[in-house]
């Protein structure tokens, strides 16, 4: 036998089949089995919703919920923070403006930075005003109300910085008392240290060392006259400090605020290019390190400036 | 040549790869059209292995529950065709049965309930008397083969199953593969000749 025959009798046992019947009647068991399965066909059937209920089974839990609406938070208040940066008064969105500055005010803690920061805004108002006066199309008779309002803005601006600065000096004058009375009480203490060691030594004299007894009097003699000499060296330092102290506190509200009434007065003369100069040096100012600086550096380096012919 | 190529009509092809694509997305009614299409082979391969009408239909029934249910557990991504998925169910299936069953023979032998049928001699020369045809001289030719090369033949000779399908459901390479096909064809046509020459003496 070849194979060509053997291959065509196996052929022949593709006639052997399962009974029509048998087939129909599994065939609807199998069906009722699978279709009772569940619903997982449905789902798999369309990709498009497969694929974000898979998604959203990750973003649903509590932990990723939480990150999703702190940046949204953070990111909302940067972006609307630097997108507000650039609005001019008078626009539709500087009230936008105005609630971001002050959540950015409200989220700082800090009474110093917080003054700082109010300074640095009202600042940033007062020279917006003044940019938008100083340009001529908008400083026409037409816009006189408009004109009127931000000339009144601009003051309550002015007010608003001056009373910052008072309060920085005020805050500043009472962090020097406080430093001043704890180097006060530090010496007291030192002279308590020397008022015991003195008391022993007069232990010392009533125990009847009096081997002791010359020497220690030529040096409390002595201790007595350099600490007199110290204590006159102290007292005068401390007073030259506290008279500087003062010094520095009169000049740096006085020279801050001197700026300020010099933009202010450049202002009512309608020299705006003047007045942003001025309003910039109360920026750098702040900027430098963070403190008002005193306007004897403002008037050294205008000095400067113009020693070098700048 | 023997182990030549079976052709499959490009039509069934198509037809067999979107049932696996629909299959894939677990299409409940693409899966009744592959239990149409594929359920006499199956029966048809359980069959030859099971020796007995009645199992093969449980059998069958079975297999295709079970792909269901692996369709539902898996995504197929590694299945390349979806025949040699169902085959590979039914092998396992039939492999169960066996163990089931010899777990059943170890009853003892006077249980009444389990009672074992001893074939009578006489009643298999009145059976083979019936057997005149050249198809069921066949049939019991292929059911005298060993197991593994019984299963090659229909596999490859009455299911017509592809080469790659083969080497996948029995787990070997196509070159294994085809000399187990070649080894197989052999097998059966030697038990053959020899029953012809045992007519002829």
């Amino acid at each position: 036998m070849n194979n060509k025959i053997l291959i065509g009798q196996l052929n022949n046992l593709k006639n052997i089949k399962p009974d029509n019947e048998w087939k129909s009647n599994n065939r609807e068991i199998l069906y009722s089995q699978i279709f009772n399965s569940g619903n997982e066909a449905k789902i798999a059937n369309f990709k498009i919703f497969a694929f974000p209920q898979r998604i959203f089974k990750f973003i649903s839990q509590p932990a990723m919920v939480v990150v999703f609406i702190s940046l949204i938070v953070i990111s909302g208040g940067f972006f609307s923070a630097r997108a507000a940066k650039n609005i001019k008064p008078g626009g539709s969105l500087y009230i936008a403006r105005i609630i971001s500055e002050k959540a950015q005010l409200a989220v700082t803690f800090n009474k110093e930075a917080k003054n700082k920061l109010g300074i640095k805004f009202a600042n940033k108002h007062a020279k917006d005003i003044t940019e938008i006066l100083a340009n001529p199309e908008f400083n026409v008779d037409e816009n006189k109300v408009k004109i009127e309002k931000l000339t009144q803005d601009f003051k309550k601006e002015i007010s608003t910085v001056k009373d910052k600065i008072s309060k920085i000096d005020i805050g500043e004058a009472k962090d020097n008392n406080k430093d001043n009375n704890e180097g006060n009480n530090i010496d007291s203490n030192e002279n308590v240290d020397e008022v015991e060691v003195f008391s022993a030594n007069l232990e010392k004299e009533e125990s009847g060392l009096q081997i002791f007894e010359p020497r220690a009097e030529i040096k409390q003699g002595g201790d007595n006259k350099e600490s007199a000499e110290q204590e006159n060296v102290s007292t005068s330092t401390i007073e030259a400090s506290q008279a500087s102290g003062g010094v520095e506190e009169e000049f740096n509200s006085g020279n801050a605020n001197k700026i300020i009434e010099e933009a202010e007065e450049l202002f009512n003369s309608q020299d705006y290019s003047g007045t942003l100069d001025k309003l910039e040096k109360v920026d750098d100012a702040i900027d430098a390190d963070g403190e008002v600086k005193g306007a004897s550096e403002e008037e050294s380096t205008a000095s400067s400036s113009l020693e070098s012919g700048d | 040549m023997v182990l030549g190529k079976i052709k499959i009509p490009s039509d069934k092809k198509s037809k067999e790869k979107k049932l696996l694509k629909k299959m894939k997305n677990k299409d409940k009614e693409a899966f009744i059209k592959a239990y149409d299409l594929y359920v006499d082979q199956i029966y048809r391969y359980i069959f030859f292995r099971v020796s007995s009408h009645d199992d093969a239909c449980d059998l069958s029934s079975e297999v295709f529950l079970k792909t269901w249910n692996y369709i539902l557990s898996n995504d197929l991504k590694s299945e390349k065709t979806l025949r040699a998925l169902i085959y590979k169910i039914a092998k396992t299936s039939i492999i169960d049965f066996y163990r089931k069953k010899s777990n059943l023979s170890n009853i003892a032998i006077d249980d009444e309930n389990n009672r074992i049928d001893i074939p009578d001699s006489r009643q298999d020369i009145k059976k083979q008397a019936e057997i005149n045809s050249d198809f069921n001289i066949i049939e019991n030719k292929l059911r005298e083969l060993k197991d593994e090369y019984r299963e090659i033949i229909i596999l490859r000779f009455i299911d017509e199953l592809t080469i790659g399908e083969i080497a996948d459901i029995i787990n070997k390479t196509k070159g294994n593969a085809r000399v187990l096909i070649h080894r197989s064809l052999k097998a059966l046509r030697e038990l053959m000749d020899n029953d012809n020459n045992k007519y002829e003496q």
